[in-house]
């Protein structure tokens, strides 16, 4: 049993609300009965470095491997801080750090924490547990693993795979068993078990919120759908729901504990289980009508379906309830690609969605993928066109962002990892392990190499920009693009391309 | 300016009576309805067609007695209230038209012998009400073709009230903000890799 445990988060992460790892973790601190202090060193570090620094920084995470560039400024200005932060983790004498890992994007500063904690002499006195999805993270520098390349060197000494609620209650009792230091994870069949996540040493103010403090809330785990590209069954394989009055009570209880309104939710999908999504949203407008002051509001991610699925009725719900921002995961506007990628629904939802949503004010947020292995020059086209021809709803704000991303690339474990086959997927490059999920091409269509994904892109982004749609800073993925070219132009393609488009 | 284009706008307003209801008269108003009625308390939904660029909302039928006073306490008062706005059935971002729309008070006697005898300032143009308690004018006028400019009206609005940081966050940039990396991204892409 553990006296103390120090709560940690990492960058890269967004700044706008509490990790709600951090929450879900003291919550079970409390109940175990644990004293706890929680440490969020991406809020710090913001805090606690020039905008321009911190911007270098945390782009740079992004990059194809951050390891590689320990002699830069940037990078030494954020161990110089790391180690200013783990004084302070220390000073409070912790016998459990506890480290959330909330992404791949974060495993590098784990792994520099960890490195950082094993050289204090304070060592034996404490544990290191690490746990979040980014564990896995296969970083360019090592053979394996995260967090088997740090159990294997004895740098940390457990880690938990999956849903941690199980298992880190377990390991605070001084117990292992599944889920810590395997990958066989417990899943967690009944989501309305445990206590909720508790605030009382977090304070949502303390972030960079838009309008006013909010808070991570989960409804569900897993996803309805099985997109080709989308890895959230590797960690999740099984599609959980809480109970819509629960959720709904759960936000009831963040606006009388913490005074907060505003909420994100962490699902994959808020509208997985309709059923539960409609019992939500109704029961919001219900204690709204019962608790005054009581004014939430939502943003998610969604799906869109048809207008049977998704009546007017449920979007006059949606924005009585307080839903006021979606993330959608439109990947392209072409419907073979969709298709292709299982996303199971057309161009003609989307229209839908689109006008429901411009009448009851809910914004969107448009997720995009360019360059899916089964996409021809036509379906680019498409996407052009679409754009075009759906201007104003960028002009006005029922679409607020379009975001398009990296470009396609194939993740581990997906569907589309295991269709490479199928797909005639080749690497593209026969050393591009730098840029692995990048490196491909489809022998099936080998027009569309990695230079044409990032031209596509390009073409995309000026097309769109020059419409009105709005994106959030993209200079990352730019960084990240021309590091990709420049680093191509030495290397020996692994199959023969035809000309490209340029 | 180019010729004008025909495009609906949708008003919600919300009325409440004194005695009396207040009178409501709009440009180009097509069709009015009652969506909800509490006795006191009405929902109206307008639809217009403006002919030009500008809708104007004339609100009368108000006088002193129009506010219900029982025992010092304001009873019922006689109110209407701007609660939606939509362009083509696209909802608007109220408090932006409420920044950009103006409405004309027209004070009555008795409000304005409380501010003199208080020495209270009365402002005879107001943006940002939503709420009308006068009678007045309300107009909006915007310019064509709407929807560019309505996004540059929303855009300046944001740069007034949002820090940089949540812009290109949260609210979004344009990638001319990165003119130079896009630049020798596109140099590279012109090279044969």
């Amino acid at each position: 049993m553990y006296k103390k445990a120090a709560l940690i988060c990492l960058p890269k992460q967004d700044l706008h609300r509490p990790p709600g790892a951090l929450a879900i973790l003291a919550s079970a601190c409390k109940e175990q009965k644990i004293d706890y202090e929680v440490f969020d060193f991406n809020l710090w570090l913001h805090n606690n470095t020039a905008e321009h620094q911190w911007n270098e920084i945390n782009d740079n995470w992004e990059s194809v491997d951050p390891f590689k560039q320990k002699n830069t400024l940037w990078y030494k200005l954020f161990l110089e801080k790391l180690s200013l932060f783990v004084d302070q983790i220390l000073a409070t004498a912790p016998d459990l750090i506890s480290i959330s890992v909330f992404s791949d994007l974060s495993a590098c500063p784990c792994m520099e924490m960890v490195t950082m904690l094993n050289q204090r002499v304070q060592r034996e006195s404490f544990k290191i547990v690490i746990g979040g999805t980014g564990i896995r993270a296969k970083l360019p520098s090592f053979a394996s693993d995260l967090c088997l390349e740090l159990l294997t060197t004895k740098s940390i000494d457990y880690f938990i795979f999956g849903e941690g609620e199980i298992a880190y209650r377990r390991l605070l009792q001084g117990q292992t068993g599944q889920g810590i230091n395997d990958y066989d994870a417990e899943q967690i069949d009944d989501l309305n078990q445990f206590p909720f996540p508790n605030y009382e040493k977090i304070d949502p103010k303390n972030y960079k919120f838009i309008v006013q403090p909010e808070i991570v809330v989960t409804g569900s785990r897993g996803c309805v759908r099985k997109c080709t590209y989308c890895d959230v069954a590797r960690y999740w394989p099984k599609y959980r729901y809480r109970t819509g009055q629960k959720i709904a009570e759960e936000m009831l209880h963040y606006w009388q504990t913490v005074n907060v309104n505003h909420f994100e939710f962490s699902d994959s999908l808020i509208n997985g289980s309709l059923k539960q999504f409609m019992e939500m949203n109704q029961t919001l407008v219900e204690l709204k009508q019962q608790y005054l002051g009581f004014d939430p509001q939502y943003k998610g991610q969604f799906i869109c379906r048809d207008n049977k699925s998704m009546k007017e009725r449920d979007y006059i719900n949606m924005a009585e309830a307080g839903c006021k921002y979606l993330y959608v995961g439109v990947e392209s506007f072409s419907n073979q690609i969709r298709w292709d990628m299982d996303k199971k629904f057309n161009n003609e939802d989307l229209d839908w969605h689109l006008k429901m949503c411009g009448k009851y004010g809910i914004k969107n947020s448009f997720l995009m993928l360019v360059g899916y292995p089964t996409e021809h020059l036509d379906d680019h086209k498409k996407n052009i066109q679409w754009l075009h021809e759906n201007q104003h709803y960028a002009q006005s704000g029922v679409i607020s962002l379009i975001v398009f991303g990296y470009t396609a690339g194939i993740l581990e474990d997906t569907p589309l990892f295991h269709m490479q086959d199928q797909l005639g997927i080749v690497s593209e490059y026969a050393d591009g392990n730098e840029f692995w999920a990048n490196n491909w091409v489809s022998v099936n269509n080998p027009q569309l190499t990695l230079k044409e994904r990032i031209r596509r892109w390009v073409e995309l982004t000026d097309v769109a920009t020059s419409l009105g749609y709005l994106m959030p800073r993209n200079e990352h993925y730019i960084k990240r693009f021309i590091n990709i070219l420049k680093t191509v132009k030495h290397k020996k393609r692994s199959f023969p391309i035809q000309a490209s488009h340029v | 300016m180019q010729g004008y284009a025909p495009m609906q706008i949708k008003l919600l307003l919300e009325i409440s009576r004194g005695h009396n209801w207040p009178t409501i008269l709009i440009s180009d108003c097509d069709i009015s309805e009652i969506i909800s009625d509490t006795g006191d308390v009405r929902e109206i939904l307008v639809r217009c067609c403006p002919t030009k660029n500008e809708i104007k909302l004339v609100r009368s039928n108000k006088d002193g007695s129009e506010t219900v006073v029982v025992n010092g306490q304001i009873l019922r008062d006689q109110t209407v209230t701007l609660k939606k706005i939509w362009v083509d059935d696209i909802l608007l971002d109220l408090d932006l038209v409420l920044e950009m729309a103006v409405f004309r008070n027209e004070f009555t006697d008795d409000y304005i012998n409380y501010c003199a005898e208080r020495s209270v300032e009365m402002a005879s143009v107001e943006s940002h009400w939503h709420t009308w308690y006068f009678n007045g004018i309300w107009q909006w006028t915007f310019d064509e073709p709407f929807w560019p400019w309505y996004a540059r009206q929303k855009r300046d609005y944001q740069n007034k009230h949002l820090s940089k940081e949540h812009i290109e966050l949260y609210v979004g940039t344009s990638a001319k903000n990165h003119q130079d990396l896009m630049h020798t991204l596109r140099e590279l892409l012109q090279n044969d890799v």
